[in-house]
């Protein structure tokens, strides 16, 4: 017998998903679109489909639940818009005593660094994403997206490759 | 496998999961720099803030404070079901929550799974499901009896049997089972066959059999003729099989069959003529044997 289940429409265990998965969703559909109040809007919309149907999702597989509403909601929306992704503001690579040339090239380097993930394919930039800023293991990735471990250390092969050939010899 | 590596050879490198000699060839590569210069910068994106607390309020006032409208008799009917439900689950071992499919005899069954997929049943033949299952992309149903199945790409497809399990990724194959015997005929794609002690992969055309623990493998043509176009085909079948197959498409019981049970059968009946079909296996196998209503008595071997 399986031991008993947290219930999703529990609001203590709703909170608590919304806690853990919440930032991870809205980062995953922001890397496939670019778009913040999209992505936001992409969250709230999956969390509130997940109260509705709470009967019928485990709690312990909501996050592939959440995220395959929001992937659908999201291929719904218009989409083919360019993809402009904006990041934390980046403060250089060293702390202090950096010249202000140096100062500026690391941001140079950093602004194309972004505009060339902006361009990667989509399946690319959301493993790339995914594994460098949600520090997500390629285990935890392929159990997300639905492949195999193996693939996502594909597509991570290839953002790399393709990100070095647009950023030249450097 | 050598090829098949060196496609990921980045990512595992940021793992440090390479072999030593991939690790040093790597270092020493031209490009090396160029990837530690674009690694250390990526490892520094953050996303900007997200204001949870803010989305939180959101999503809470649509959701738990709302107040959902439930049916009046919800809060009794909960109580009620679930003491039914125990009752049926000590007796039946009923599962809570699974869709049944059963075709009757003599007619097949077409059922669409939640995610699209196909599945044609023969005669007589049930499949179980879980939705929960399938809405979260687990793909997995158990079957009794013999069902074609039509797989749409997507998650790990799983038939379950209670000899072995077929594991498919999307594809077109059949499967029969028997009490102790699994039979697999793989019509397009690839399929995974298990069970408790052996494995085994198809491809187009290729079937598979384990009858206990032992295996036999045959390739057969995807344009043949199947019970599909109302005629049940077999191969070097167990007689005790073809026996289930006639039971399940005529509605009728073959008595005296245990000294026939391991003579193998190829050849195949139509399903639309009772009498032919029984003459067709019963001439063939050489076996005398007296037809009456819906029993069918086999001659003492």
């Amino acid at each position: 017998m399986t031991k008993p289940n947290k219930s999703v429409c529990e609001s203590k265990h709703f909170e608590s998903l919304f806690n853990m998965h919440s930032t991870l969703l809205r980062n995953y559909i922001y890397y496939k679109c670019g778009n913040f109040n999209l992505a936001e809007d992409m969250v709230q919309e999956a969390f509130i489909s997940l109260w509705n149907h709470c009967e019928k999702v485990n709690y312990n597989e909501a996050l592939f639940y959440l995220k395959r509403v929001a992937n659908n909601k999201f291929l719904n929306t218009v989409k083919h818009q360019k993809v402009v992704l904006e990041y934390s503001k980046f403060k250089g690579t060293e702390v202090n005593n950096e010249s202000p040339e140096f100062l500026y090239e690391e941001k140079e380097f950093m602004k194309k660094l972004q505009d060339a993930i902006a361009v990667l394919p989509e399946k690319q930039r959301e493993v790339f994403l995914l594994n460098r800023i949600d520090k997500m293991t390629y285990k935890e990735i392929a159990a997300l997206l639905n492949l195999s471990v193996k693939a996502v250390e594909k597509r991570m092969h290839n953002a790399l490759v393709v990100l070095r050939e647009k950023l030249g010899n450097i | 496998m050598k090829n098949s590596n060196k496609d990921t050879l980045l990512a595992r490198w940021l793992t440090d999961d390479l072999t030593s000699k991939e690790a040093q060839d790597f270092k020493a590569s031209e490009a090396y720099q160029s990837y530690e210069k674009i690694s250390a910068y990526a490892n520094q994106l953050e996303t900007p803030p997200y204001d949870t607390a803010k989305a939180w309020d959101a999503i809470s006032d649509q959701t738990i404070h709302k107040v959902k409208v439930r049916p009046l008799y919800y809060k009794w009917a909960t109580g009620i079901a679930a003491s039914i439900v125990l009752l049926f689950g000590m007796f039946y071992g009923l599962n809570v929550g699974t869709t049944t499919y059963q075709s009757d005899f003599g007619a097949q069954l077409s059922v669409v799974l939640p995610d699209g997929s196909e599945a044609i049943l023969n005669a007589n033949s049930e499949i179980e499901f879980n939705k929960t299952d399938w809405e979260n992309e687990k793909r997995t149903l158990e079957l009794d009896g013999e069902a074609y199945f039509k797989v749409k790409k997507g998650s790990l497809f799983m038939v379950k049997t209670s000899k072995g399990t077929v594991e498919v990724l999307g594809t077109q194959f059949n499967v029969n089972s028997f009490a102790n015997t699994l039979e697999v005929k793989c019509y397009t794609g690839k399929v995974r066959v298990s069970d408790a002690t052996n494995k085994a992969i198809l491809t187009t055309g290729n079937a598979y059999r384990i009858i206990d623990t032992v295996e036999e493998n045959w390739t057969f043509k995807t344009t043949d003729n199947s019970w599909l176009n109302n005629e049940n085909t077999f191969y070097n079948t167990p007689l005790s099989n073809v026996f289930v197959s006639l039971e399940n498409q005529f509605k009728i019981s073959i008595e005296n069959k245990n000294s026939y049970l391991n003579q193998r059968f190829t050849g195949s009946f139509f399903n639309d003529d009772k009498n032919l079909a029984l003459k067709t296996v019963l001439e063939a196998m050489n076996i005398s044997y007296v037809f009456n209503k819906n029993n069918v008595i086999l001659a003492a071997n």
